[in-house]
């Protein structure tokens, strides 16, 4: 009689593969080594309790929506425990980083473990960069407005829009979040799979004339560990650690809040810099504004999008993916709100939109000078006479919709009723004066180590200090294609940084730095009593 | 910390009231962090050596990563109950 043979299938391979590759006693261990007493392994599993409570926290945002911290003191606690906990996890990750270079953690066929774990950190980059343009708060527009360069430079831009807020909150809270769990839960799956990594050899020249059997002095990092183990509780090491990291959480979050500075409107800006929104809408009227002249992805203005060399250009290849037409967007098609009830601005829309090329350009031109001495009476701006068609009355009805808070809305407005995406109010506010004189009292300004500082004195972005460091130094801070060419550099260094163990020169530096002799000093002790 | 009142503030409806609004004021929500609170959302504190510059807060923040680090190194690691 034949024995029983279980049938072939793709369900059966798969348990049986899973459960070859982690037994229960290899997932959920209760021994490990005892060369892990040192107190840099905690790091980890301090890592994976922050990201609980980031994502716990986060939750509790999405639950009761964007808005609700804005408006309500516990929502803004929640943001501020989410705040905490994020500022939380970086810290912990990156010593966690740190210590698994500098035990060379990616010896014994764990290349693998590193690599996944470097990419965890920088799906953390990316998830907590798409956090703080949903904020939907002052920083998020300075952020997004100032982001958006270095992103279309690379051509990134042409898909990853960071001025529409709908797609950025989406990616912040679904499909980033999404990727870096899977990436973290590959991690330590592998972690449990290879073990933790044993020591270097005890001595790089011999081995010691004794040995201990539970202390081998050069074990083999492929090989599973068989010397000395100790009792320990993966379990109720996580539990304790999220408990410590929700406490640390709430009482930062209690103490020290979270930053909200309010946004800029349209109207706010009009109201509060109304020359300023006149010169920077008859930019947009022109066509000479930063956003008109901009290239891809927004237009087709030949002689732009930065290189990467030469003239090699990313942007250039992404194209004209989110069309925008300056004098339209901004100026005529909002203006024909009101002109539909007013026929005296009815009446300057045509004349204007029916003038030849050279006709409009006098205009806008004598228009532009004037502006130089605008002076305001009763709120409506008042210029020297001359020649200016119906520019002078359109611009007029413009800054009084846009003082009202009409352009507001009319900038959103794209005939449907929900909207998301606030790219053209963000380009507009972003073409003008005051929402970078607003930054550069906050030193969030790229010459200021903008892009990891922020608002007031919370701690910022500090793990994009490479990012930015390079704006400051030749031939960056001056180049005309320096967006381009820093995405590049820092595309070659995290692809680097995910690499390490392939990299001869920086793959040998804890060798020499020898600071995992101070890591694994208590199991070094032991190895060289057995030796005596 | 928590910001001291003295007694008689406590006395009327108004001292009462006052304490009310600066709970619903307090952007935590807690009484008396609010002040605390004030101060990382004030005026920003940048330090500056020719081209580098940096805000105290990341300072602070990075200071203590390798602070941590390095006493995760040094600090004793207590021991557990050992099997072979």
């Amino acid at each position: 009689m034949s024995a029983y043979e279980e049938p072939s299938t793709w369900t059966g391979r798969l348990r049986r593969s899973a459960l070859r590759a982690f037994p229960p006693d290899r997932l959920l261990p209760e021994h490990q080594p005892t060369y892990v007493s040192s107190w840099v392994y905690v790091f980890g599993v301090l890592t994976i309790a922050s990201l609980i409570v980031v994502v716990g926290s986060g939750i509790v945002l999405v639950i009761f929506g964007p808005t609700w911290w804005h408006v309500s003191g516990i929502g803004h606690f929640v943001n501020s425990l989410h705040l905490w906990s994020a500022e939380a996890f970086f810290f912990f990750m990156a010593i966690h980083l740190w210590a698994k270079f500098f035990m060379a953690a990616w010896r014994g066929r764990r290349a693998l473990t590193w690599m996944i774990g470097a990419i965890c950190f920088l799906t953390a980059i990316a998830t907590a960069f798409t956090g703080y343009l949903s904020q939907q708060n002052f920083d998020s527009q300075w952020i997004s407005t100032q982001a958006k360069d270095g992103l279309n430079a690379s051509g990134v831009g042409s898909v990853f829009n960071v001025l529409n807020t709908g797609q950025m909150l989406l990616w912040h809270v679904l499909l980033l979040p999404l990727v870096l769990i899977l990436f973290v839960v590959i991690h330590i799956l592998l972690v449990r799979l290879r073990g933790v990594v044993p020591p270097l050899p005890a001595s790089a020249r011999r081995s010691p004339p004794k040995e201990e059997p539970g202390y081998p002095s050069a074990p083999d990092p492929a090989l599973e560990w068989t010397g000395a183990k100790r009792h320990y509780d993966l379990i109720k090491e996580l539990v304790v650690a999220v408990g410590v990291i929700m406490l640390v959480t709430v009482i930062l979050g209690a103490v020290f809040s979270s930053p909200d500075e309010k946004p800029v409107t349209i109207a706010s800006w009009a109201n509060a810099a109304p020359a300023d929104f006149l010169s920077t809408a008859t930019s947009e009227l022109a066509g000479t504004s930063d956003s008109a002249t901009y290239g891809p992805p927004y237009t087709h203005t030949p002689g732009t999008g930065q290189n990467v060399f030469d003239s090699f250009s990313l942007a250039r290849l992404a194209g004209v993916r989110i069309p925008v037409d300056s004098s339209s967007d901004f100026v005529l098609r909002p203006l024909g709100i009101p002109g539909k009830s007013n026929p005296a601005l009815a009446a300057a829309l045509t004349r204007y939109q029916s003038a030849s090329a050279s006709q409009r350009r006098l205009w806008m031109d004598n228009y532009t000078k004037a502006l130089g001495s605008v002076s305001f009476s009763a709120g409506a701006p008042v210029v020297s006479p001359g020649n200016y068609g119906p520019v002078a009355l359109m611009m007029r009805d413009l800054l009084n919709q846009a003082q009202s808070g009409g352009l507001d809305g009319a900038l959103l407005a794209s005939g449907r009723f929900y909207q998301t995406d606030y790219t053209k109010p963000l380009l507009l506010l972003a073409d003008g004066a005051y929402l970078g004189d607003l930054a550069q009292k906050q030193n969030l300004l790229g010459s200021q180590w903008g892009m990891m500082n922020e608002t007031g004195n919370y701690p910022g972005q500090a793990w994009l200090w490479l990012y930015t460091f390079w704006y400051q130094v030749p031939p960056f801070k001056t180049s005309d294609n320096a967006d381009a060419q820093i995405w590049a550099i820092m595309a070659l260094l995290s692809l680097a940084l995910v690499c390490v163990p392939f990299l001869p020169l920086i793959k040998s530096l804890p060798r020499r730095l020898r600071v995992y002799r101070l890591v694994w000093r208590d199991y070094y002790r032991r190895v060289e009593r057995a030796g005596e | 910390m928590r910001v001291r009142h003295k007694p008689s503030d406590c006395r009327s409806r108004g001292a009462i009231r006052a304490r009310l609004s600066l709970l619903r004021a307090s952007p935590t929500g807690l009484y008396g962090v609010g002040a605390i609170a004030s101060i990382l959302g004030g005026k920003p504190h940048y330090i500056h050596f020719g081209w580098f510059l940096i805000s105290v807060a990341n300072l602070v923040v990075i200071v203590l990563m390798i602070v941590v680090f390095v006493l995760a190194l040094v600090l004793p690691f207590p021991g557990g109950r050992e099997k072979r």
